[in-house]
């Protein structure tokens, strides 16, 4: 069937695939390098745990434990990362747009993860809007995901009716974050110094998420909060 | 043999890497091969501040530390403290890196788990340093 719109669909498209392929090549640049050193400093950790264990040497193996547990942390969160950026091509779901229920996605994800803080539930008891399937847990999740490993407590979710549209803020307290950060952390494979410093990841959880409120027709931007932390804010339709 | 162990003597190193994990790594592998890890930096104005207080025979250097990189570091140390053996050290090393040491005179290595060839190169690095510098 003719598609009147179907030229310049192509053309996003074409744009759209010529970006992808340019994430993937600096992906892979940015993986290779944040994984090997991990790799290659447990291997040589643990060598010296066994040199360690014979004879024991308690305070050397007090000293190599917990090396060797946070570069398999590392290694680990690096990963799961690597899961999701090799899926970023087909990251965007299939489908028609559904009704889906956010604010009991979010609380659902939010157990999942394990945090121990609560997940502070303000304004409307329900935001129910439109999105393709599936899409609705991969931004909730990269989004509280985000908030939790760079964040700290109080942990929030506010949500508002605005008309045709629901407005989600999802917050979190911690560092003041520098204007480099504000203004790249849209920028896929970007990670903010404080991010760098804090904590494993490659950079793709806020441009996933916004990608996927985009193509359903809504949006998705940061604010720093005032003395620190920030405001991840989210508008999406409702159903009609 | 070549450089310092010939003295029957540990030689002295500086441990530059921003990540803590890779300098307890190191301090523990070098002590096995006649080195006394001496001093550690995590950035490259911790390693010119150490050199200048407290020259070390030979410096493992990272490439990508914060504040000041491998790359500054190298020509002040080569300026300021020509007699310190300096061996590169990375987790990846592109076109552009290889090209930058093999210019700079600077031995390179990548990152891995056995400290033997790391400290192959130390060994190396110094004895060539305090030959260059007694000419």
């Amino acid at each position: 069937m003719a598609d009147p719109g179907g030229g310049a669909e192509s053309g996003e498209v074409a744009e759209a695939l010529a970006a992808l392929n340019a994430a993937r090549g600096r992906f892979i640049a940015v993986a290779g390098h944040e994984l090997r050193t991990p790799v290659t400093t447990l291997r040589g950790l643990a060598e010296e745990l066994a040199v360690a264990v014979d004879p024991p040497d308690p305070a050397l193996l007090t000293e190599l434990a917990p090396a060797i547990l946070r570069s398999a942390r590392r290694v680990e969160a690096l990963l799961d990362d690597l899961l999701l950026a090799t899926d970023i091509t087909t990251v965007l779901p299939v489908g028609d747009p559904e009704p889906v229920e956010l604010v009991s996605t979010a609380h659902a994800i939010w157990d999942a993860m394990g945090e121990p803080e609560p997940l502070e539930h303000t304004g409307d008891g329900e935001a129910e809007v439109m999105m393709r399937p599936g899409a609705a847990d991969v931004l909730l999740e990269r989004v509280l995901d985000n908030a939790r490993r760079y964040g700290s407590a109080p942990f929030g979710l506010d949500v508002q009716g605005k008309g045709d549209r629901v407005h989600l803020r999802i917050s979190n307290a911690g560092a003041e974050l520098a204007p480099d950060d504000v203004g790249l952390a849209f920028e896929l494979f970007y990670r903010g110094e404080a991010a760098v410093t804090s904590a494993p990841g490659f950079g793709i959880g806020l441009p996933v998420a916004r990608a996927l409120a985009r193509q359903d027709g809504g949006e998705l931007w940061i604010e720093p909060r005032a003395g620190g932390g920030l405001d991840v804010h989210l508008e999406l339709p409702v159903p009609r | 043999m070549t450089d310092g162990r010939r003295e029957g003597r540990d030689l002295r190193v500086l441990i530059a890497d921003d990540e803590p994990d890779v300098r307890l790594l190191l301090r523990l592998g070098l002590r096995h091969h006649q080195i006394d890890v001496v001093g550690e930096a995590a950035n490259g104005l911790e390693v010119v501040e150490h050199c200048d207080a407290d020259p070390p025979e030979a410096i493992v250097l990272d490439l990508l530390m914060p504040r000041m990189n491998g790359f500054e570091v190298i020509p002040v140390l080569q300026r300021d403290h020509p007699e310190i053996g300096i061996v590169a050290y990375t987790a990846v090393a592109g076109d552009f890196v290889r090209r930058e040491m093999s210019r700079l005179g600077i031995p390179l290595l990548l990152k891995r788990g056995d400290a033997t060839p790391l400290a192959e190169a130390l060994h190396e690095a110094a004895a060539r340093a305090r030959a260059d510098a007694g000419r």
